[in-house]
């Protein structure tokens, strides 16, 4: 339709010009609310033929939860507002859909008639665009985020590697130490038995004579047992190898425990000293089921330190029950400091008052491994320079009870 | 005859040390602790000390710093005799005035040997050769 022939009553030229040219719908209604006029934007924008628009009534256009705002502050408090700007409202298009605007009211009167204008603007693109600049905002932050959430998951994971790396430098340390322990004391500890070994075989040779043959078979004697010494200085070492490796697997065999304890006694008869008696004294039944290295392992351990540290007499007690094993080692020798006797289980831990008597510091970290493969406790009292007494309780092996049948 | 006094705190190297010593015709005291060796020393005034280091009541390196300042043996050969291997106890003995430095083990001869270099060196010292 051409602008010219645009339904509206013969206004002036000006107006008609501004009112069928405007780049937004132009709709006038009477006090009641019904379409005087539109525009052809109006009427392009809401989907309707000019004549359409005319007569109905401008609140049907509007979606209904504001109709009655509309109502209350135009057609019963006719005055000059804006409604909808900077808000959305949605006005109902012919064809049912919603279409967003942003609506100006303006109340005049002409010819003693009240009228209200109103001037719509489709913001449809500007909502578009501000939603597509939400959407993009949106999507910058969930990328931001992301970024932050890898930032944080890439340093959570280098602070992990840092800890993993940083205890491995520690156990490496840790392992260098012990290793470089293990070289120093296992050539300090050699060095003695070995030069028994070379004088012994020194003073042999300048014996020649019949008659020195008592002083040729001291020497002999020496020499069995230095090589002893030298024995059990690598059995210590091979002993905290195997526990550390896992390679001591206990195995159940019956035995006499005395008997058994006995014999262990007299293979360390080449530590005992001028003068130095092992005293032992039994209580209880005498067969019992355990694995003998075991004992043994704790045992000689246990036995030798009583020996090496005291001048004087070492008691054994040895009681088996119907539930477990005991068995005690006292002495009256220099026995260990107290400040020292938290760290006597350590590898290569060698108390004060003990640095120059011959040992690798390995025994009673011995002990407490192969207690620990039998479920077994210790307990020990020390006074320095009083002696010390070890005290050994293990329970018997029951296939379930003790637990290391299964 | 030379005298020569051993300080070694393990009984069977002492007495094997000793023996080897007598066997050459030397008088030799034995002791099993520092304090013990620095009384004795001062007592029979040897003329040569052959040492341990690590021992109870005063180990080597305080029995040396002691007889080191005793105008009566100061000038005495000392000889450290000890299980202690690493170069720089090494150089520590030697530093502090120690005459020789023999590691355990020790062949016979290899002992022998090095107490008859010093005595003969103390020797040659005292006739000004």
């Amino acid at each position: 339709m051409l602008t010219e022939d645009w339904p509206i009553p013969n206004h002036d030229p000006g107006f008609k010009a501004l009112f069928l040219h405007a780049a937004v719908g132009i709709l006038v209604q009477d006090p009641a609310g019904k379409i005087e006029m539109a525009n052809p934007h109006a009427a392009a924008l809401f989907g309707y033929q000019p004549s359409e628009l005319t007569g109905q009534s401008f609140e049907e256009l509007l979606p209904h939860h504001i109709r009655h705002k509309y109502r209350d502050a135009f057609l019963h408090a006719p005055g000059s507002s804006p409604l909808g700007i900077n808000m959305d409202l949605d006005i109902c298009k012919k064809d049912g859909s919603l279409i967003p605007v942003q609506v100006c009211f303006a109340c005049y009167n002409l010819d003693n008639t009240s009228k209200i204008a109103a001037f719509i603007s489709d913001i449809s693109m500007r909502k578009r665009t501000a939603d597509q600049l939400s959407e993009e905002i949106t999507e910058r932050k969930k990328a931001e985020q992301d970024l932050q959430r890898l930032n944080e998951e890439l340093e959570n994971r280098v602070k992990e590697k840092t800890k993993e790396l940083l205890e491995f430098v520690s156990l490496k340390k840790a392992f260098m130490e012990i290793k470089s322990r293990f070289v120093s004391t296992a050539s300090h500890e050699f060095r003695t038995p070995l030069s028994i070994i070379l004088s012994s075989n020194h003073l042999i040779g300048k014996y020649t004579l019949t008659e020195q043959q008592e002083k040729r078979e001291k020497h002999i004697r020496r020499i069995d047992t230095a090589v002893k010494n030298l024995n059990s200085i690598l059995n210590d070492f091979l002993s905290v190898e195997k526990l550390e490796q896992g390679k001591i697997i206990p195995s159940i065999t019956s035995f006499n425990f005395p008997e058994f304890i006995n014999n262990l006694i007299d293979e360390l008869r080449w530590l005992v000293k001028p003068g130095q008696q092992i005293i032992y004294s039994h209580h209880g039944d005498s067969v019992v089921a355990f694995d003998k290295q075991i004992v043994s392992n704790i045992f000689l351990n246990l036995l030798s330190n009583a020996i090496k540290y005291s001048e004087i007499n070492v008691e054994v007690f040895s009681t088996v029950t119907n539930s477990d094993i005991t068995l005690s080692v006292a002495d009256k020798g220099i026995g260990i400091p107290e400040g020292e006797q938290g760290r006597i289980f350590e590898k290569f831990f060698r108390a004060k008052n003990a640095e120059n008597i011959q040992g690798t510091g390995l025994g009673l970290n011995i002990v407490k491994g192969n207690l620990e493969l039998i479920n077994g406790s210790l307990q020990f009292t020390s006074n320095q320079d009083r002696g010390t007494t070890f005290t050994v309780v293990v329970p018997h092996p029951t296939v379930n009870g003790a637990g290391y049948l299964s | 005859m030379k005298s020569i006094l051993v300080i070694e705190n393990d009984r069977l190297i002492l007495e094997n040390t000793v023996e080897i010593l007598e066997l050459e015709n030397y008088l030799v005291y034995g002791c099993t602790n520092g304090q013990e060796g620095i009384e004795k020393a001062r007592e029979s005034k040897p003329d040569l000390i052959l040492c341990d280091i690590g021992m109870p009541s005063k180990d080597g390196w305080e029995v040396l710093q002691e007889l080191r300042c005793d105008p009566g043996i100061g000038k005495t050969p000392f000889i450290f005799l000890t299980a202690y291997s690493e170069k720089i106890q090494m150089r520590k003995g030697m530093e502090m005035g120690a005459n020789g430095y023999i590691i355990k083990p020790f062949f016979g001869e290899e002992l022998l040997e090095i107490v008859q270099t010093q005595l003969n060196r103390v020797t040659a010292n005292n006739l000004n050769i």
